[in-house]
């Protein structure tokens, strides 16, 4: 699914793959006491979600579904993320990303496992 | 045509403040050229002038609204002839107006394409604004709560945006791009502070008068110049309180922010990318120009700004188009009617605007109320009205007539319903219920109200049996006197007619 989600819409997606299907009402309850929203402002972005395809409306209760699933839409940003910044080339983000000095030796034993794993 | 009067001396002011600023732009404080935009927004917004609001209400001005009236279908109920006789004297007395309509429908119309031209894209924006998400970064909750302001700030952060900014005049947020450098703290304090010092001084305010009156003044090319230019001098006064605040020694740092949010916005908007590269090099030189502000900046400054509100609150809107009759009078008072006690009692009015009745004197008699007014430009309205050079030895109003007595002799063939306008309060003209009788052996000129006008119900009607309320009697400058002189300026008067 080649969906771009920003990150308002991100959000709403994010309670989804959570909780599950959920009334439009209840997202906007948890988002109003996450991050300040109105009801409309809310509506507004679950209504381009469904414009985008990534959430179904299912009636009575306005229940929404996601359609995308999170590791579609962490694919996509992947693939995003690669094509924009590291030339189209995977390897080269793997290598940025074991150059991080943030990572610990566990986690970079972690990924070389993983990298063997794929060879 | 009062719109372009005002657009074109506001062009003067703006022209005189482009000038100023391309001199002086880097020696006087910058809040300065906000004072002068300010003084240029007030002349664009603002129809007439501080020390004598009524100076240019001449009789064009009048003929207008009298145009108007004529056009309302209650005039098709007047005599076949005295519509002729009417449009006859219109033509004369005011023959450009009448075109000014079309104009007006342009006006108008270029005003709502502008208007929206602003509006769509800035509300639309506003919706998509909403949806950006609180920021829990640590130096941002902590600046959060140093500041003090009567409206709540709010720090947000949104991922499709490249540069901050700041929208919203009662809740003011400041919305930061996604993926900006979190880590650089002082970076961080200068765009909080920038963005601050837009919220104290109601920047978001400014920006909006600025496009209102860029919307009304459209069809006016420096109008658009003032829009940019201000936009950008809102930009650089709040750097410079910036830099004051955080002292002269972190204008480069401060800078170089500016640089790197400025490479960021290039990324995206491509479209307006040189404007804004020449706007961010002004800011920057701005910038890395600004000196401890010196006395005579100051004073410099000071100065202008006196100038230039002096010259708006004088000068008043520019006269174009037909020069009103009366403008050449402007030597004290002009003669209206004589001070005589049997007729007329000494006048004192108080001005309310241009409207026709302004009754706030009564006259005793059994002839009716005498307001006397002369709208012409130039009157000193709290002088006595007398006057040795008044052509009008005395005014005589009974049930019936309207008797006009003059000092000398007077052209007979001046003396006619071209020349002597008698309107009602509402500015219809009346001259068809009048005849025009000139005595020359006692140098009265006679205003007959026509038999078959004479009220014969109870609730006479200003159209079918003759004047019903105030009537209003000008004496333009069309009337000349026997040796072929022409009034000095026209000369109007008021009273109530009870027939």
């Amino acid at each position: 699914m080649e969906v771009k989600l920003f990150d308002s819409e991100l959000r709403v997606m994010e309670i989804l793959w959570n909780e599950g299907d959920v009334t439009a009402k209840r997202i906007a309850d948890i988002l109003g006491k996450q991050v300040g929203w109105s009801k409309t402002t809310t509506y507004t972005v679950i209504k381009k979600c469904i414009a985008k395809g990534a959430i179904s409306r299912i009636e009575p209760g306005f229940l929404c579904h996601a359609l995308i699933t999170r590791e579609q839409a962490q694919e996509f940003e992947t693939t995003e993320l690669i094509k924009k910044m590291y030339g189209g080339v995977a390897d080269r983000l793997i290598a940025s990303l074991l150059g991080r000095n943030d990572l610990n030796a566990n986690e970079i034993e972690r990924l070389k496992r993983i990298v063997k794993e794929l060879d | 045509m009062i719109l372009i009067e005002m657009s074109i001396s506001a062009t003067l002011l703006i022209l005189m403040i482009i000038v100023i600023r391309s001199l002086a732009i880097h020696s006087i404080p910058k809040v300065t050229f906000m004072v002068l935009w300010g003084v240029v927004l007030f002349r664009l917004f603002i129809p007439f002038s501080l020390s004598s609001p009524f100076q240019n209400l001449g009789l064009a001005d009048k003929l207008n609204g009298y145009l108007i009236r004529l056009s309302a279908p209650s005039v098709a109920t007047l005599p076949q002839t005295s519509i002729i006789q009417l449009s006859i004297h219109l033509t004369q007395q005011a023959a450009t107006p009448i075109s000014i309509n079309p104009f007006l429908g342009i006006w108008a119309a270029g005003l709502i394409l502008c208007a929206l031209f602003f509006l769509i894209p800035h509300l639309r924006s506003l919706l998509e604004y909403r949806t950006a998400l609180p920021v829990n970064h640590p130096v941002i909750v902590q600046w959060l709560r140093e500041q003090k302001t009567i409206r709540p700030i709010h720090v947000r952060q949104f991922d499709r945006i490249s540069a901050p900014f700041t929208y919203g005049l009662f809740r003011p947020v400041i919305l930061l791009p996604k993926g900006m450098d979190w880590s650089d703290e002082k970076q961080l304090q200068y765009i909080l502070t920038h963005e601050f010092i837009h919220i104290k001084r109601l920047d978001a305010l400014w920006k909006w008068l600025l496009a209102a009156g860029l919307c009304i003044h459209w069809f006016n090319p420096l109008v658009w110049i003032m829009y940019v230019l201000a936009n950008r001098d809102i930009e650089l006064s709040c750097d410079e309180a910036v830099v004051r605040a955080f002292g002269a020694n972190q204008k480069s740092a401060y800078a170089l922010t500016l640089v790197r949010m400025e490479e960021r916005r290039s990324l995206q908007t491509l479209l307006c990318n040189n404007f804004s590269r020449n706007a961010i090099k002004e800011r920057i030189d701005a910038i890395m120009k600004l000196k401890n502000t010196s006395l005579t900046g100051i004073t410099a400054a000071l100065v202008l700004v006196i100038v230039a509100a002096t010259a708006c609150a004088t000068t008043g809107p520019i006269k174009i188009g037909t020069p009103a009759p009366g403008n050449g009078n402007s030597s004290g008072a002009t003669p209206v009617l004589q001070n005589s006690p049997t007729s007329i009692a000494p006048i004192s009015t108080v001005m309310n605007g241009n409207s026709l009745a302004v009754p706030t004197l009564g006259y005793p008699s059994d002839t009716g109320n005498v307001y006397a007014i002369s709208l012409s430009e130039g009157n000193s309205l709290s002088q006595p009205v007398t006057s040795v050079t008044s052509p009008i030895e005395q005014i005589n109003i009974t049930a019936d007539s309207i008797v006009i007595k003059f000092h000398q002799d007077m052209e007979v063939s001046t003396l006619n319903s071209h020349s002597v306008i008698v309107a009602d309060e509402h500015s219809t003209i009346l001259t068809y219920a009048f005849d025009f009788n000139y005595h020359e052996d006692t140098r009265e000129l006679h205003l007959d109200l026509k038999p078959e006008m004479k009220p014969t119900v109870a609730l006479p009607s200003p159209f079918g049996t003759g004047p019903a309320g105030p009537i209003q009697v000008i004496l333009t400058q069309n009337i000349r006197t026997g040796d072929g002189k022409s009034l000095i300026s026209e000369i109007d008067f008021m009273f109530d007619y009870q027939p």
